[in-house]
C-alpha cells in the first residue's frame, strides 16, 4: 500500500528526513516510532502530499504523492498531529461537510455519516456544537471525518497524543476494529505503550534515519537472537547480533524443585542449547531452533528426569526493540 | 465551479447538483450566520445607514425642489454604502483563508477532494454574500427616496451594480491577502493597508475605461456622458458590447488574479501554483487587448485632440505591458515544477519550470499583440484611420509597440531566467522589480520636471525606459520637434532665429534614429545574448548540471521491483494504478543525441545490486551516511528527483520555504 524510496526532505540544510525506505504491505498497522523530532511528521506529510521530499520518491496505492497528489487522497485518509474544528457547526455538519468535500453524491452522505459515527460511538453528540467537544470526543469526530470517505489507507500522526489514558485505550480499541475491517493504518507515536499489541510491523526512525523497519514479530525474533548482554544495551554490538544468520530464541524454564540443577546440566550437555540458571527452579535457555523443536527438547529433559513445569518464549516488546535500536540522539 | 469529477455514472441531475455545488460555500455561511455578531452588525450598520439618510433628507434646504433633494439624498447614501462596502467587505475575506491555517484546519481541508480554487471561490461566494445582505437591506432604505423624486429606478440599479462591481474588487483583494499572510492580524493588516493601492490599479481605470467610450464620440458629446446609462440603451450593440466589456474585463480580471491568489495560498506545497496564473494571463489580457484594438478602429480619436491616441494606447498596451512583464518576472524566477516532463529543445520554451516560464509570457504576449493588430487590419474602419496622414498610423503604433514589448519581455524574462540561476527567487525578483520600477520612474520623473522642448533633448539613458519608449512610438511623426532621437546633431545655440531652429530639427530628423527604434534593438539583443546564455547553461550537453536542471529522467531499469501489489478492491473508486514509471513513459522522447544506451551486463547487475531488497526495508541503517547504498542513478547524470534535492540552486531548502508550511 505504501512504498518509499530514498524519501529526503531537507529544511535550510536540515535534513529532517534521509534516505527513507520502507514498505507497507496492505492491511498492515505500520507504527512509525521515533523520539520527538526523528522526522516522523515531515516523512508523514510527504506522504499526505502536503509537502514535497528533496529527493526520493513514494507510492501509495500505487499512485506517485508528489506526481499524482489528487489520486493520493482518494485512496488516504489523513489526520494531523494538531487539528482544529469548525466551532460554530454541529457534529453532523461537521461530517456532512467533509462528507460534501471528499465528493460523496449527497443521497449516500446520510448514510455515509451515520455509519462513521456509530464506529467512533459520536451517534448521541450529533446535535452537540464541535467547539463544544472535549478533546476526546475531537479526537473521535476528527477520526470520524478522515474515515468518512472510507478510504482504504488511514495516516495517523500521533492520535492519542494529549488524550486521557481512557480515551487512548477507546482509541486503541477503535484501531483494532478498524484493522479488523481490513483498512491500511500507518500511525506514528513517540508513547511505545500505545502501539504494542497494536502494530503488525514498524518503522523506527531517528535522526532523519530510518534504524529499521519490518513486521513486529520478525524485528522482535531478529532482537531475541542477539546475546542477552547486547540486545539489552545500547552498545554497537547489537547491530553485529541483529544480523546474525540464525538468530536464536530465548525462553524460559521453569522446574519442579530440586531440578533445576539436573536440567541445567542436561542442557549444558547439547551444543546447540546455551543455558543459565536464572534462580530458583528457573532458566535461561538460548536455544537457535523453530517452534516445532521445542517439544523434543521437552522430552528430552523429561526423559533426563527433569519435571518440567513450562517453557516460555521469552518476547522483546517495542520498547526493548527502540531501547536497543536508536540511540537517543536529537537534531 | 468545478468540483471534483463525480464518480461516471451518476444520474446527471446528480452531476449538476456534483458541479454546483460547494461545501465550503454552504459550510462558511451556515457558520456564519449561526453567529450573534452577525445579527449586531447587520442592525448597526443598517441603522447607521439608515439614520445618516434620515438626517440628509430632513437636513435639506426647504427652498429645494423635492427631485434636487432626492438626488442629493440618494447620491450622498451610495457614496456612504461605497464606504461601507470599502470598509466591511475585505474585513470579511481578509482572515477567511489564514483562519484556515491559523485554527489547525488547513491541512484537514486541503487533503479532501476540494481543489484550491473551489475553496478560494467558496470563501469569496460566503464573504460577498454575508457583506451583500447589507446591500440588500439598503434597498428600501434606498427607495425612499422615490418620494422625493429625481432617481429613476436605472440609476438606482445602475448604482447597485458598481457597489456590487466594487464589493467584488474589495472582498478579492482581502481574499488574496489572506492567501499570501500566515496570521489574521498580519492579513488585516495588509488588506486594509493595499487596498488604497488595488483601487487606484482597479477602479480609476476601470471608471477611465467605462466612460472612456463615450469621451471618444461618437456615442456622447462633451459631458454628455453623465446620462451614460441613457446613451448606452441607445447605441449599436457593437458600442454597447464594447462599452461594457471593456471595464467589465478590468474589473472582473483584477477580481480573478485575488481569486487565484487566495486559491494559491491554499495549495500545498505540492500543488501547481503556475497553471491558475497562466490561465489567468490568458483569459485576461489577451481579450483585454483584443477589445482594446477593436475599439480603437472603431472610436478612432478625434482629429482635435491628438493626445487620445497616446492616452489610448497608454491605457490598454502600458497596462498589458506592465502586466506581462510582472508575470514574465514571476515564472521566470519561479522554481521547477517537479511533476514537469522533462523538456528538450525547444520545447523548454513553451513548458513548465523557470525557463518555460519565460516563454510562456513571450508567447502569449506575442499572441495578444499579433490579436491586437490583426483587428485593426481587419476591421472595416482601417481606411478612415490610414487616411489620418497626420499622424502616426495606428498600425504603425501597433506594430512598433508589439516589437518594442517582445524585445523588452524577452529581456526582462531571460534576465529572470539568468538572475534565477545565481540567487534565490525572492532576490532575483526584488532585483528585476527594482530595475524595471527604475526605468520607468526616472524618464517619467524627468519629463515631469524637464520636458522635451526641442528633438534630442532626451535624458541620457532614459531610452531605455518604457515610458519613453511608448512617448516616441505614439508621438505625431509628423511634428519634428516632438520626435524622441538619438544620435542626432546637437541643436543650434539658443540664439539663433526661429526658422533656423527649424531647419536644424528637420536635419536632426533625417540624421538621428528615433528611441523606439533603438530601444527595441538594444532590448532585443541583450536579451538574445542572455537566452544564448541560459541555453547554454541549460544544455545537457555543455553543461553537465543541465540534465539535472532539466530533469531527464533515468531509463528505468527493467530489473526494478514493481509497485506494491494492490487488488483492485485497495484503490477502488481509483482507477488502477499504472506501473511505476508510467509517468516518465509519458515524458516526450528523448533527442536522439540523448537517448541513452542499451544497458550491459554489467551495468544491470550494478543496478540488481543497487535495488537489493533488504535495502528497501528490514535493515539496520549504517551509521555513516557514506556508507549508506547509493541511489540508483542514471548513466547520463543523477537521478531526477535525487537531484532535486542535490541542486539546492533549483530546489533549495530557501525557494521551498516561499511557499510556506516548512516546519520540520
Amino acid at each position: 500500500m505504501i512504498e518509499v524510496r530514498g524519501l529526503t526532505k531537507i529544511y535550510d540544510g536540515l535534513r529532517a528526513v534521509q534516505n527513507l525506505n520502507f514498505n507497507v504491505q496492505a492491511g498492515d498497522i505500520f507504527g512509525f516510532i521515533g523520539p520527538n523530532g526523528a522526522g516522523k511528521t515531515t516523512t508523514i506529510r510527504i506522504l499526505a502530499t502536503l509537502i514535497l521530499p528533496s529527493s526520493g520518491e513514494a507510492w501509495i496505492g500505487g499512485q506517485d504523492v508528489v506526481k499524482r497528489p489528487e489520486a493520493v487522497r482518494e485512496v488516504m485518509g489523513y489526520m494531523p498531529d494538531h487539528w482544529g474544528v469548525y466551532p460554530d457547526l454541529r457534529v453532523r455538519e461537521y461530517l456532512e461537510f467533509f462528507a460534501a468535500s471528499y465528493g460523496i453524491p449527497r443521497r449516500e452522505r446520510a448514510r455515509a455519516v451515520e455509519g462513521v459515527m456509530e464506529l467512533t460511538d459520536l451517534g448521541g453528540l450529533s446535535d452537540r456544537l464541535a467547539g463544544a467537544l472535549s478533546k476526546g470526543m475531537r479526537q473521535r469526530l476528527c477520526l470520524a471525518k478522515t474515515l468518512i470517505h472510507d478510504p482504504q489507507l488511514l495516516i495517523l500522526d500521533e492520535p492519542a497524543d494529549g488524550l486521557d489514558p481512557r480515551a487512548r485505550i477507546e482509541l486503541r480499541e477503535l484501531l483494532r476494529e478498524l484493522a479488523r475491517m481490513g483498512k491500511t493504518v500507518l500511525i506514528s507515536s513517540h508513547i511505545l505503550t500505545e502501539l504494542s499489541d497494536l502494530v503488525t510491523s514498524v518503522g523506527i526512525v531517528e535522526r532523519g534515519e530510518l534504524l529499521m523497519s519490518g513486521p513486529v514479530d520478525e524485528i522482535v525474533a531478529r532482537l531475541a537472537g542477539a546475546p542477552a548482554a547486547a540486545a539489552l544495551s545500547n552498545d554497537s554490538d547489537e547491530e553485529i547480533a541483529l544480523h546474525s544468520a540464525e538468530p536464536a530464541q530465548r525462553f524460559r524454564l521453569r522446574t519442579s524443585a530440586g531440578t533445576h540443577e539436573l536440567a541445567h546440566e542436561l542442557l549444558l550437555a547439547r551444543p546447540d542449547v546455551e543455558a543459565r540458571v536464572l534462580g530458583e527452579d528457573e532458566l535461561l535457555l538460548s536455544f537457535p531452533g523453530q517452534e516445532e523443536d521445542v517439544a523434543p527438547l521437552v522430552k528430552y529433559l523429561a526423559v533426563g528426569g527433569v519435571a518440567v513445569l513450562g517453557l516460555e518464549r521469552l518476547r522483546a516488546d517495542l520498547e526493548t526493540v527502540f531501547m536497543a535500536v536508536t540511540k537517543g540522539r536529537v537534531q | 465551479m468545478s468540483q471534483a469529477p463525480p464518480s461516471p455514472g451518476l444520474p446527471w441531475r446528480e452531476r449538476l447538483e456534483a458541479f454546483l455545488e460547494n461545501p465550503i460555500l454552504m459550510k462558511e455561511l451556515s457558520a456564519a450566520f449561526r453567529r450573534r455578531r452577525f445579527l449586531y452588525l447587520l442592525c448597526g450598520l443598517l441603522g447607521t445607514a439608515g439614520f445618516l439618510l434620515a438626517g440628509a433628507l430632513l437636513s435639506a434646504d426647504p427652498k429645494l425642489d423635492a427631485s434636487v433633494v432626492g438626488r442629493q439624498a440618494f447620491g450622498a447614501f451610495v457614496a456612504l454604502e461605497a464606504l461601507i462596502v470599502v470598509a466591511v467587505f475585505p474585513a470579511f475575506s481578509c482572515v477567511s483563508i489564514v483562519e484556515e491555517r491559523s485554527n489547525n484546519r488547513f491541512d484537514l481541508l486541503i487533503t479532501t477532494r476540494l481543489r484550491p480554487q473551489q475553496i478560494a471561490r467558496g470563501k469569496l461566494g460566503a464573504a460577498l454574500i454575508y457583506g451583500g445582505t447589507f446591500l440588500i437591506g439598503t434597498l428600501p432604505l434606498s427607495a425612499l427616496t422615490f418620494l422625493y423624486g429625481g432617481v429613476s429606478v436605472g440609476q438606482i440599479a445602475l448604482s447597485y451594480l458598481s457597489l456590487c462591481l466594487l464589493a467584488l474588487i474589495v472582498t478579492s483583494h482581502g481574499l488574496a491577502i489572506s492567501g499570501l499572510t500566515n496570521s489574521a492580524p498580519r492579513a488585516v493588516a495588509g488588506a486594509f493597508l493595499s487596498l488604497p493601492v488595488t483601487l487606484a490599479v482597479t477602479c480609476t481605470p476601470a471608471f477611465y475605461l467605462w466612460v472612456g467610450p463615450f469621451l471618444y464620440a461618437p456615442l456622447a458629446q462633451d459631458d454628455d456622458w453623465l446620462n451614460w446609462g441613457q446613451i448606452l440603451l441607445n447605441a449599436d450593440p457593437v458600442d454597447q458590447t464594447l462599452a461594457l466589456a471593456v471595464p467589465l474585463l478590468w474589473v472582473l480580471g483584477w477580481a480573478w488574479l485575488g481569486l487565484t491568489v487566495g486559491a494559491n495560498g491554499l495549495q500545498a506545497e505540492s500543488g501547481d501554483r503556475a497553471t491558475p496564473l497562466r490561465l489567468w494571463f490568458l483569459g485576461v489580457w489577451t481579450p483585454f487587448l483584443a477589445l482594446g484594438a477593436l475599439f480603437l478602429s472603431l472610436h478612432p480619436p478625434p482629429d482635435d485632440d491628438p493626445t487620445l491616441l497616446a492616452s489610448t494606447l497608454e491605457v490598454f498596451f502600458g497596462a498589458a505591458c506592465l502586466a506581462f512583464s510582472a508575470g514574465g518576472v514571476y515564472f521566470a524566477t519561479g522554481r521547477v515544477d517537479p511533476r514537469a516532463r522533462p523538456l528538450i529543445g525547444w520545447r523548454r520554451i513553451v513548458g513548465r519550470g523557470p525557463w518555460s516560464g519565460a516563454g510562456f509570457v513571450l508567447l502569449v504576449a506575442l499572441a495578444s499583440y499579433v490579436t491586437a493588430v490583426v483587428i485593426v487590419t481587419l476591421v472595416p474602419d482601417l481606411n478612415h484611420l490610414l487616411q489620418r496622414g497626420s499622424r502616426r498610423q495606428p498600425l504603425e503604433v501597433l506594430l512598433w509597440g508589439t516589437l518594442w514589448s517582445l524585445a523588452f519581455l524577452l529581456a526582462l524574462t531571460q534576465a529572470g531566467v539568468w538572475l534565477s540561476r545565481r540567487f534565490p527567487a525572492g532576490v532575483a525578483r526584488a532585483g528585476l522589480l527594482a530595475a524595471v520600477l527604475t526605468l520607468t520612474s526616472v524618464p517619467a520623473m524627468a519629463w515631469a520636471f524637464a520636458p522635451p522642448r526641442e528633438g534630442g533633448s532626451l535624458l541620457h539613458g532614459t531610452f531605455l525606459s518604457p515610458v519613453t519608449v511608448l512617448r516616441s512610438i505614439t508621438v505625431q511623426a509628423h511634428l519634428a520637434d516632438r520626435r524622441l532621437l538619438l544620435f542626432a546633431p546637437p541643436p543650434r545655440s539658443r540664439g539663433a532665429s526661429a526658422r533656423q531652429r527649424t531647419r536644424d530639427l528637420r536635419a536632426q530628423g533625417a540624421a538621428g534614429v528615433e528611441v523606439h527604434k533603438i530601444s527595441s534593438a538594444l532590448y532585443f539583443g541583450l536579451g538574445l545574448f542572455l537566452f544564448l546564455l541560459n541555453a547554454r547553461a541549460y544544455d545537457p550537453d555543455a553543461n553537465p548540471e543541465g540534465r539535472a536542471i532539466l530533469q531527464i529522467p533515468p531509463v528505468e531499469s527493467p530489473l526494478a521491483p514493481a509497485p506494491p501489489a494492490t487488488s483492485p478492491s485497495d484503490l477502488d473508486p481509483v482507477p488502477s494504478p499504472p506501473p511505476r514509471g508510467a509517468d516518465r513513459a509519458e515524458a516526450p522522447a528523448l533527442e536522439p543525441e540523448e537517448a541513452d544506451e542499451p544497458e550491459t551486463s554489467a551495468r544491470t547487475e550494478e543496478r540488481e545490486a543497487e535495488l537489493r531488497p533488504e535495502q528497501v526495508a528490514g535493515e539496520v541503517r549504517p551509521e555513516d551516511p557514506s556508507d549508506s547504498p547509493p541511489a540508483p542513478a542514471s548513466r547520463d547524470g543523477p537521478e531526477p528527483s535525487a537531484a532535486l534535492g542535490a541542486e539546492d540552486e533549483f530546489v533549495s531548502p530557501a525557494r521551498d520555504s516561499e511557499d510556506g508550511s516548512e516546519d520540520p
